[in-house]
């Protein structure tokens, strides 16, 4: 079992974090670096935090645990104007970032108005590449409840829906969680309340990954993500040479490899393992949406047949 | 702004509490808290309509060349203007107008606060240069409340109606065409408006 953390500290000496998380069969899946400052992320095996929390005490930096590591979240946007941006919708994604995601922006061509909001069927599928939809509404119910369901359709991912009234999670169709108290704000969020309510985003989609990797355990994946990165890493090089933030980016049931499909998806299909299997094996590949870059769709147990 | 300021009206009272913060919160950001005495907003969205009046206060006058400079006639024989300034805030403004209407090569900037115009009628040139406006704050605020106007309205709403007066901003704002009892509706909320602060319309 793996525990999802991130280390805050300094540059020097963070390679001792990476190496005895690596020695001990943890991942590393993001590192960032801002001029002294460094930020991993990572999976640890549960038994073994305290090395990694006494290795953090030794070079004076901060371990927390970090519940959203290795998914990918859209947050929605009805449309990418300054009616919506940079608040509340960036300061939504950044708490959810805060808390280890993979945050990417989706604002709709014409998701705004009451009769005449809409989605189309290409924001629909690049929508469903992610592991969860968080939808970021406005200031009335009515709105939220009789007008913007239509965005949730054909959305087969769990949905989260924001917006400043109290409303009652069954009086929006298709919605799993609605959270209130955010709405349609001009400023920075620092007020109280709006810290907890963002709080409580991040809160239910924890929960929501919760259930979902519940889900997973009872079919489990034939190979981890993380392993996969890994062995991706180790075997395209074509991947070290990608200037994205996050050239690899997990999902719960996959990952987003950002290499010109049609360039790279053989050589990613190849990417072998110890067992004697190759990825194609255990995994349904295909063209994301995304600016052409390459999906990789795990297999569970149940369709293979076994586990690595 | 005190509460008297601004009011949003709507059938969603939490909805009208938070746009009356969008609505603080936008005429900060263009600095326009001090360009509206009044302010009151109506919003159904299940018409839907945004209805919105703004009272302003009386412009700022326009800025003209005499009230940041000296005019004089050059030395004798001599057909220029020289302009002495005693802030250099508006020198783009006036460069392009001088420009403009004596082309650049009569022109001579000789110094940061000094400029000379060469022209044949300078006689009665320097008492028409006095009076060029050069900066016209009514514009630049008219931008901004138009400006201001478009960032509040859902963004929805595209249809849209307004007037915009001396005395007066009224906007009205949906997606679906404009009913004439929404215009009565605004024009009537603007006649109170007035009346409370003693105007007429």
């Amino acid at each position: 079992m793996l525990e999802p953390m991130m280390y805050e500290g300094g540059v020097f000496k963070h390679n001792l974090v990476e190496e005895l998380v690596e020695d001990l069969g943890g991942y590393i899946l993001q590192k960032n670096i801002m001029q002294t400052e460094v930020v991993l992320i990572m999976l640890v095996p549960i038994k073994d935090t305290r090395l990694v929390e006494d290795m953090t005490k030794k070079l004076l930096g901060e371990l927390t645990r970090a519940p959203l590591s290795g998914t990918e979240i859209a947050v929605v946007a009805p449309t990418l104007a300054y009616h919506h941006l940079p608040h509340p919708d960036c300061d939504i994604a950044e708490f959810l970032r805060r808390k280890g995601a993979k945050t990417n922006m989706v604002g709709l061509a014409r998701g705004v108005g009451a009769r005449t909001c809409q989605i189309s069927a290409h924001e629909r599928e690049l929508i469903n590449e992610h592991d969860v939809a968080v939808y970021v509404f406005g200031n009335f119910k009515h709105c939220i409840t009789e007008s913007k369901p239509k965005l949730f359709e054909g959305i087969d991912i769990p949905i989260v829906v924001t917006g400043a009234p109290e409303i009652d999670t069954e009086d929006i169709p298709n919605a799993d969680v609605y959270v209130g108290n955010l709405g349609r704000i001009a400023h920075r969020l620092r007020k109280g309340e709006e810290m907890f309510a963002m709080d409580e985003v991040v809160y239910v989609v924890g929960k929501i990954f919760d259930v979902e990797r519940e889900e997973i355990g009872k079919d489990p994946l034939s190979v981890m993500p993380p392993r996969v990165k890994k062995e991706i890493e180790n075997q395209v090089p074509a991947i070290n040479e990608v200037l994205s933030p996050l050239p690899i980016t997990l999902r719960l049931k996959g990952l987003k490899v950002k290499l010109d499909f049609d360039e790279f998806h053989e050589q990613i299909s190849e990417v072998s393992f110890v067992e004697g299997l190759k990825l194609k094996d255990i995994a349904d590949i295909r063209r994301s949406k995304m600016k052409n870059f390459i999906l990789v769709d795990i297999k569970t147990k149940s369709e293979t047949g076994f586990l690595i | 702004m005190e509460d008297e300021t601004i009011i949003v009206e709507s059938p969603e009272e939490v909805g009208a509490e938070i746009y009356r913060r969008v609505i603080i919160d936008v005429l900060s950001d263009l600095s326009l808290g001090r360009v509206l005495l009044k302010v009151r907003v109506f919003v159904d969205v299940t018409e839907p309509v945004f209805i919105f009046i703004g009272l302003r206060k009386k412009g700022l006058p326009s800025v003209k060349l005499s009230d940041f400079a000296d005019l004089e006639i050059g030395g004798y024989g001599k057909p220029e203007v020289i302009i002495s300034l005693n802030k250099e805030a508006y020198i783009p403004q006036l460069l392009n107008k001088l420009w403009e209407r004596y082309g650049r090569g009569n022109i001579l900037h000789k110094d940061r606060t000094t400029m000379v115009v060469e022209t044949p009628d300078y006689m009665t040139e320097v008492d028409l240069l006095g009076d060029m406006v050069i900066d016209e704050k009514v514009q630049e605020i008219n931008d901004r409340i138009v400006d201001a106007m478009l960032r509040i309205i859902p963004e929805g709403f595209r249809v849209r109606y307004h007037q915009l007066t001396d005395e007066y901003i009224l906007f009205v704002a949906s997606e679906d065409p404009i009913k004439q009892d929404w215009k009565d509706r605004a024009v009537s909320m603007r006649d109170q408006l007035l009346k409370e602060v003693g105007l007429n319309a």
